[in-house]
């Protein structure tokens, strides 16, 4: 029952990285019908980010984390206006394309900038481990849990509490509703690029001091994070949050009870399942075809 | 008058720069030499460090020479300097092959060092005789020599010989009951295999094994649930150096209280991630360096010491345990070329290469080293360390019987 649990927490705790680049993710979908591939990179850019402030410039980690955030959400926006704004009235096909070009020259970027050399932070509780009773989850991954819960809930008020937010549903919903409405669409496409890149920023730098950080870091969350939205429902924050942690903890329970190297198999199998019998997927209010 | 002060300037300066540089360094030819190695990715740290120990040996060569007759190579009364061709394989077997064909074909290399692991040796080993260069491919599987490759040199004794020198050392701390985490990779897990037999025949038993790719595993922490639930004396890990330090690391996360035992990967990189304080009672299969490193004074011989001091001098950096292990067959290979007098002929570089052994001549790491018929370099000592006090200890020193290796 212990292992269970335990296996429940590391999933919980992993879970939360990819709550964090699919909401983001889904935000992003929501408003401009393109899945951002390059969701993954610029969470590994936040990462080294927060590791060279930290262990280069000795700034505080928190400040770091706060800064990073900034840092991407502005790299977000200039994505936006420079990427993907030009071209969006072009055929879907086009933004797909520069969303993996994004994803290229963003791993491309970070080879040449960070070099390819495994890093790693070390930061006052890098190998702080709490205990719960027989349960053990080191620091850094309590606040993972913590800290993607806290940024949950203030996206939440944020959507749900403000104008803004209102406005960001109402496009994600009807765009040309949105429109007659007088909301500023291309500007809410704007601060859902900055907010859904803020949020793989946020999930860089909490994850950074747990993992080794290396350019490629960021594929392997950005498949689990697609593969959550899809399970959720796409377009349903909701979804994206709780299929990100069904699929955290099947990757560990497949881990742990089975073999790590079929952990993955069994999420995308689980994630394939779910679109036979609910193609909709979990939340999800309509089947998306691409 | 002012023109012609310059001309004689430029008269003189001539002339004495004839005179000073040496005739040989206007006759000297080069002859090139590969090196493959992970350069991005996981491995880039290895990879560096092999590129890295080639480029010191090829530094020191063309000032030098082999055994002091330099500068550079002498072959068949001709100077040669040594020039480095290097290859980023990202550790993928195809990229290997692309890698061997390009150094051979563009660059007519005699010889490689490289590439590092087992997958990438394998794939190699089907284009190198096709294309006549001699490598020396860094696989710790036992597979490796018995492909009857003419033209590869192994330079380490298989990892799952250690097995059974790191199985005994377990037993002999107390620690009978294992898990065992290894690499996919055949060499880590046949380790992971023969460390558990031996563990098991002396009495012991393994509770609980694994194989991850390390390439899509960055969160070992429900392998290390699974492991601690069946409550092991000691967790076996067999990997490249960040992804042990990372495993040890997530064991430690989910509380596992008890040891570990660690091979030769887990250097001073992974050395820094744990932090050897977390690993009190645990145990390294090192090669000599990772202890000489720390005690010097144990170095009898000198050869380990003076290379890492060289080292650290050039690069001012850490190097890699497993990448080093190209700087001993690099020199082998040079001095190899002299002796066969060819610096294009490989079967003729491989046949000289015990000889240029022998002679003890080379400021190597392991000097009394042998090259056996099947390729393998076998001679070098290998350690066992205890973590005591947040140090290392030296438990034993052993050799791998060289009739079982024939």
């Amino acid at each position: 029952m212990v292992e269970l649990a335990q296996y429940l927490l590391n999933g919980i705790s992993q879970g939360c990285v990819y709550v964090l680049l699919a909401s983001g993710l889904t935000i992003i979908f929501g408003i401009l019908n393109v899945p951002n591939f390059a969701q993954g990179h610029l969470y590994m850019v936040a990462a080294y980010l927060g590791f060279y402030m930290v262990m280069s410039y000795s700034t505080n980690y928190w400040l770091a984390l706060v800064l990073a955030t900034f840092a991407l959400g502005i790299l977000g926006l200039l994505v936006y206006f420079l990427v993907f704004y030009p071209i969006r009235n072009a055929p879907e096909v086009n933004l797909f394309v520069a969303a993996m070009a994004l994803l290229m020259i963003l791993e491309g970027g970070a080879l040449f900038l960070f070099g390819t050399e495994t890093k790693w932070f070390l930061i006052p509780w890098s190998r702080s481990v709490l205990s719960f009773g027989s349960l053990t989850l080191q620091v850094q991954r309590v606040i993972v849990i913590v800290g993607t819960t806290v940024v949950m809930f203030l996206l939440w008020f944020f959507i749900k509490r403000t104008a803004l937010g209102a406005a960001l549903e109402a496009t994600a919903q009807h765009r040309e509703g949105a429109l007659l409405c007088g909301i500023k669409v291309s500007r809410i496409s704007a601060m859902a690029f900055v907010v859904g890149t803020a949020l793989a920023g946020i999930a860089g730098v909490l994850i950074g001091p747990a993992v080794l950080l290396e350019p490629t870091m960021g594929m392997g969350p950005l498949l689990v994070a697609f593969s959550a939205i899809i399970f959720g429902g796409l377009g349903s924050i909701a979804g994206a949050v709780v299929g990100s942690l069904i699929l955290g903890v099947v990757e560990s329970l497949a881990s742990g009870y089975i073999s790590a190297i079929y952990s993955l198999a069994f999420v995308f199998a689980i994630m394939i399942v779910m679109l036979l019998f609910r193609p909709k997927g979990l939340f999800g209010k309509e089947v998306w075809r691409p | 008058m002012k023109t012609k002060s310059i001309f004689l300037s430029v008269v003189i300066l001539l002339v004495a720069g004839a005179l000073v540089c040496p005739a040989y360094a206007q006759q000297m030819k080069s002859v090139k030499i590969g090196v493959i190695s992970p350069l991005s990715g996981p491995l880039t740290f290895i990879g560096t460090s092999m590129l890295r120990c080639v480029q010191l040996m090829v530094k020191e060569v063309n000032e030098k020479g082999t055994t002091g007759n330099g500068p550079g190579l002498l072959v068949g009364g001709q100077r040669y300097k040594l020039e480095v061709v290097n290859y980023d394989d990202s550790a993928d077997p195809a990229k290997s092959v692309a890698g061997m064909r390009k150094l051979a074909e563009m660059y007519n290399v005699p010889v490689v060092l490289g590439p590092f692991g087992t997958p990438q040796v394998w794939a190699t080993q089907e284009v190198n005789v096709g294309l006549k260069v001699l490598f020396n491919g860094l696989s710790t599987s036992d597979e490796s020599r018995k492909k009857g490759n003419a033209l590869y040199i192994q330079e380490r004794v298989p990892g799952m010989y250690y097995g059974d020198y790191m199985a005994e050392a377990c037993f002999e701390k107390g620690y009978k009951k294992a898990a065992v985490l290894t690499d996919i990779n055949e060499a880590y897990v046949s380790w992971g295999k023969r460390f558990g037999q031996k563990l098991t025949s002396l009495g012991g038993q393994v509770v609980a094994v694994q194989a991850v790719d390390i390439k899509n595993t960055t969160d070992y922490h429900s392998i290390m649930t699974s492991f601690k639930a069946k409550n092991p004396d000691v967790i076996f890990v067999a990997t490249y150096e960040e992804p042990t330090a990372l495993a040890v690391n997530h064991a430690l996360d989910v509380g596992y209280k008890g040891k570990f035992i660690v091979t030769s990967d887990f250097g001073i990189k992974a050395e820094r991630i744990v932090g050897l304080d977390r690993m009190e009672g645990s145990l390294n299969q090192a090669m000599v360096h990772t202890y000489y490193r720390k005690y010097p004074d144990q170095d009898k011989r000198g050869y380990a010491t003076a290379f890492i001091k060289k080292y650290l001098d050039t690069y001012k950096e850490d190097f890699a345990q497993p990448g080093l292990s190209v700087y001993d067959p690099a020199w082998m290979f040079a001095r190899a070329m002299e002796i066969s007098g060819s610096v294009t002929d490989a079967y003729a570089i491989r046949a000289a290469c015990p000889k240029a052994l022998e002679e003890g001549k080379l400021p190597i790491i392991f000097p009394n080293v042998d090259v056996l018929k099947n390729g393998l370099m076998w001679g070098a000592p290998e350690l066992i360390l205890e973590v005591k006090g947040g140090q290392y200890k030296l438990m034993k020193e052993f050799r791998v019987p060289r009739n079982i290796l024939e």
